[in-house]
């Protein structure tokens, strides 16, 4: 295995993340052995950061002992890989609005102790503001609403200065007749009171007409 | 507070509210508006009831029970009103997308007809189409009849302004879009689609 960023391997093929959970799998993915290390295999077409390592994301923003907020966490997919990077000191707070999703994150929670579970819209902030009084070292958010960008600008408070944020960008979601290219600078606009953009990647072949935007908090 | 004890608040918390959203609370809706045809029957036997005695020539002492039951039937009216409002209100809020394309008390009465929230976003749209035609589909299958075309459906101001021949395609692409609308509601998502305007283009377009 190689290192291509801290926490996250290649074998030349595919990537993985080194198991928090020795032995056990989340979602049926594949694990691997070697040199007494345990790796789990990470699926680009399942999970949108996988797909921007691939295609060339030039920082892994979840460092060990680092604190997350994740909105749009599903049943816990990619939460469980971010689990594997983030390490036993880290802490994900995971926001959904789906209780069935929820369902299966919260039972993802038993087993991972660096996962928080929020069941709430991510557009209604006070719902969770209590617990982030501390700030976070990582916005990421991944739902697929027409105002996206709105909710990562509402989320962005809670983001200590200088840190970096994840927004995963669905042009589809956004406007159907509106071509992607346009979409996607229309949207990067809107962040740049905020924010400085980084990078932008595409996330083809693994999603289409997604984006995956990385920028750091002025 | 440290971690731990706010992970495990959190977990807690997360459990609780999830049992409580999954709990049906879309079963008040349908007692609403099951009771709205119900106090509609009542209503109509009250009246009827009212116009008969009347016609028999009451003295003074019949005339005062006719009073009371006159005012008994338009105390009905009003439930049915305040029903209808509550209908509205928690349609909005347990379905939102299927009232605004369905209408609040026809998408109510079609929930009614599914039994529950999940079992109406898990039957496929040629089902949603028939709901509140049953007696007609099942005589159907008995070898009896046509196949209906609509059931509750069939009072949806789209399907009922069209001239006969229409209403079936109508019905199927009304339909289709309630199936997605009840699935979006369902699973959550607020995706800005604009299913009521979908499909009046294409019914236009029949």
């Amino acid at each position: 295995m190689d290192k291509k960023f801290e926490g996250i391997y290649s074998n030349g093929k595919k990537l993985f993340t080194q198991n928090l959970v020795c032995g056990a799998k989340v979602y049926g993915e594949k694990l691997v052995v070697e040199d007494g290390n345990e790796y789990r295999e990470w699926n680009p077409f399942k999970s949108k950061y996988c797909a921007a390592i691939a295609n060339g994301l030039k920082d892994n923003v979840f460092e060990k002992g680092r604190v997350i907020l994740y909105l749009g966490s599903a049943e816990g997919t990619t939460v469980s890989h971010v689990s594997d990077l983030v390490g036993s000191e880290g802490v994900i707070f995971c926001v959904d609005l789906s209780e069935i999703a929820m369902q299966k994150l919260n039972a993802l929670a038993k087993v991972r102790e660096n996962i928080f579970p929020i069941l709430s819209d991510a557009q209604k902030t006070d719902n969770y503001s209590e617990y982030l009084d501390e700030g976070v070292d990582v916005l990421f958010q991944d739902v697929s609403q027409r105002n996206q960008v709105e909710i990562f600008l509402k989320n962005a408070v809670f983001l200590k200065k200088g840190s970096f944020g994840v927004l995963s960008l669905k042009t589809k979601s956004i406007s159907q007749s509106k071509g992607k290219k346009q979409i996607l600078a229309e949207e990067t606009a809107k962040l740049e009171d905020v924010f400085t953009i980084e990078q932008i990647v595409s996330l083809e072949p693994f999603e289409k007409e997604h984006y995956l935007i990385l920028v750091r908090k002025k | 507070m440290d971690r731990k004890r706010l992970r495990e608040k959190l977990m807690k918390k997360t459990q609780t509210e999830i049992a409580e959203n999954l709990a049906g609370a879309e079963v008040h809706i349908i007692k609403a508006v099951k009771l709205i045809s119900d106090l509609d029957a009542v209503s109509n036997l009250l009246k009827e009831n009212v116009i008969d005695w009347e016609k028999r020539n009451p003295g003074e002492g019949a005339i005062k029970m006719l009073d009371q039951l006159k005012q008994n039937q338009i105390s009905i009216e009003t439930e049915k009103q305040e029903l209808t409002n509550f209908i509205e209100k928690e349609m909005d809020k347990e379905l939102p997308v299927f009232a605004s394309v369905a209408g609040a008390v026809l998408g109510a009465k079609i929930l009614a007809q599914a039994g529950s929230k999940k079992r109406l976003a898990f039957l496929p749209a040629s089902t949603v189409q028939l709901l509140g035609a049953e007696k007609a589909l099942f005589n159907h299958l008995k070898k009896q009849g046509q196949c209906p075309k609509h059931g509750h459906l069939f009072n949806h101001p789209l399907i009922q302004k069209l001239p006969k021949q229409k209403r079936g395609k109508a019905a199927r692409i009304l339909a289709g879009k309630l199936a997605i609308a009840a699935k979006m509601d369902y699973f959550g998502s607020t995706t800005d689609i604009d299913l009521l305007g979908d499909a009046e283009k294409k019914i236009a377009n029949l």
